[in-house]
């Protein structure tokens, strides 16, 4: 009996480990690099009606997108979340510094832009 | 008496647009000082707060800028205050946002979080205390430590530094209370001055808060050994934020900051043993703020608390003193009408440690309430000048016969 259920527990590590092997030969990534961060206006008058969007073209293949600003609001446009909207309301009027990092099973890049919020 | 109920009512029914506070971060100020705890007793509470926001004020009038559609944040905090001596309190406290949320008007699309503020370690001094005179000074520092979440993700975004749980910045905070109380300690007025200071952020941001001042006043009345009600009005001024730029400048935030003035009816409830809950509402009636910024439209909490005494029977928490906890005596005094209980309640509270009296028309009992012995003889000896007879002394015809024409009991 202990050798039957033994025998099973192998065959379900093996398995377990041949479907993941099987998925992540699915996906050819690489170290990623972000290309450019641009973004449709620099400068920005703080409130609701003006807002700069920002694009993060990077290369890597099946990667996550993660941004980051001290102050201001970061909407994310699309499902992969590499097009996003920024604004701020008076209070974070000044020199912004929007980050965005990429990363996926190689490793991770990030890189900036400045916005001005008026 | 009956004036301040009216007006704690009043501000509770006149929910007015309150105080602002735009880019801000870390726990909300959640306690103004207490008069200290004994020695080797300690002090366990949690507290909850629930704010909500969305309108925008320019100086000190409703503007009609839009960004947010509102912002609201539940928070909790959990504190242990030890005393280390009669004269010497050590606290601790930790705060967690339960729900920090806000919405926008341009966009459907909203932010939530959650998880721990910030940490704090304050150590509080009995400088003066004067028992004759009913009247304590103690300086107190506090330290507020970023330990909570500062790099929360939501939807593949950091939040930004005035969204997130903790403030990211170290804060210093001095503080003196001062406090009298009256009647033995059915009335008491405390003032709380504080100051905090706060470190420039040093990670993701070289922004600075504003340090903010603030005076408080509060007013409580012991309306029975139970009940405890209070009115504080805060007055608190917040400085302008600044940022560094790139190019090493600094730059002011000109929307931050402002001058505003809160009252904050308070309710006391002590019940079991040594537990007591406490209810506040933070309602704003002055706002000057700095450019235009969101402010608060209301705050409310909730507090309960538990004291523990090692060694000890009965335990001072000297900021509402807790009746139950004293000792009692009940003397019988002659009187027939009210005019009688003002006077003997007013007689007993001159006598030194008697914290509390109350004359019963219908049983002629005046039952004391006490922390250490008072002298019963000599509150007698003035009841019975005065022309009350009492179970010790007999008043003299003369004492009696100046009692005023409805007092006369015999």
């Amino acid at each position: 009996m202990k050798s039957i259920l033994f025998s099973f527990a192998i065959l379900a590590l093996v398995s377990f480990s041949s479907c993941e092997k099987e998925e992540a030969n699915n996906i050819n990534t690489e170290l990623p690099a972000i290309t450019s961060i641009d973004a449709s206006n620099d400068r920005i008058t703080a409130g609701a009606d003006d807002f700069a969007i920002l694009t993060c073209n990077a290369t890597g293949g099946n990667l996550d997108y993660l941004w980051a600003v001290d102050l201001g609001d970061i909407i994310p446009l699309n499902e992969s979340g590499s097009e996003v909207r920024y604004s701020g309301s008076s209070c974070c009027v000044g020199e912004r510094i929007v980050y965005c990092t990429v990363s996926n099973d190689k490793g991770d890049a990030t890189d900036n832009i400045i916005i001005y919020i008026n | 008496m009956s004036r301040i109920l009216l007006l704690i009512l009043f501000s509770c029914i006149s929910l007015q647009q309150v105080v602002a506070q735009c880019c801000a971060a870390g726990n909300p100020s959640s306690s103004e000082g207490g008069l200290g705890l004994k020695k080797n007793s300690f002090t366990i509470s949690t507290f909850y707060q629930h704010s909500f926001s969305d309108t925008y004020y320019e100086g000190n009038s409703v503007s009609d800028y839009e960004y947010l559609s509102n912002t609201n944040f539940d928070f909790s905090l959990i504190s242990f205050s030890y005393g280390l001596s009669d004269k010497i309190q050590l606290s601790t406290e930790l705060g967690y946002f339960i729900d920090k949320s806000l919405g926008y008007i341009f966009s459907d699309f909203g932010k939530k979080a959650n998880g721990f503020g910030d940490g704090a370690l304050s150590l509080q001094y009995n400088l003066y205390s004067n028992k004759e005179k009913l009247l304590s000074i103690s300086p107190s520092i506090k330290l507020t430590f970023p330990i909570g979440e500062f790099n929360k993700v939501v939807d593949g975004v950091v939040l930004p530094i005035d969204f997130q749980p903790s403030s990211g910045s170290m804060r210093y905070n001095p503080a003196l209370i001062i406090s009298k109380r009256f009647f033995g300690s059915k009335f008491s007025l405390q003032s709380y001055t504080s100051v905090v200071f706060s470190n420039r952020i040093t990670k993701r941001s070289k922004y600075k808060y504003g340090n903010l001042y603030n005076l408080s006043i509060t007013a409580a009345y012991q309306l029975n050994p139970k009940l405890n009600t209070a009115l504080q009005v805060k007055n608190i001024y917040r400085e302008k934020a600044n940022d560094i730029t790139t190019n090493q400048e600094v730059i002011i935030m000109e929307s931050t900051g402002g001058h505003y003035i809160n009252l904050s009816p308070q309710i006391r409830y002590s019940f079991l043993t040594n537990y007591s809950l406490t209810t506040a509402l933070d309602i704003p009636v002055y706002r000057n703020v700095n450019g235009t910024q969101l402010v608060n439209k209301y705050a409310f909490s909730l507090r309960i608390s538990k004291s523990f005494g090692l060694g000890q029977k009965k335990i001072q928490q000297t900021d509402f003193i807790n009746l139950s906890q004293l000792l009692e005596h009940k003397i019988e005094v002659n009187g027939i009408c009210n005019m009688c209980k003002d006077r003997i309640e007013t007689i007993a509270y001159k006598v030194k440690n008697i914290k509390w009296a109350e004359w019963d028309l219908e049983s002629k009992s005046l039952l004391l309430k006490y922390e250490e012995e008072f002298d019963l003889d000599k509150l007698a000896s003035l009841l019975s000048k005065a022309g009350h007879d009492n179970a010790i002394h007999r008043a003299e015809d003369k004492a009696y016969n100046n009692l005023h024409s409805c007092c006369k009991y015999r």
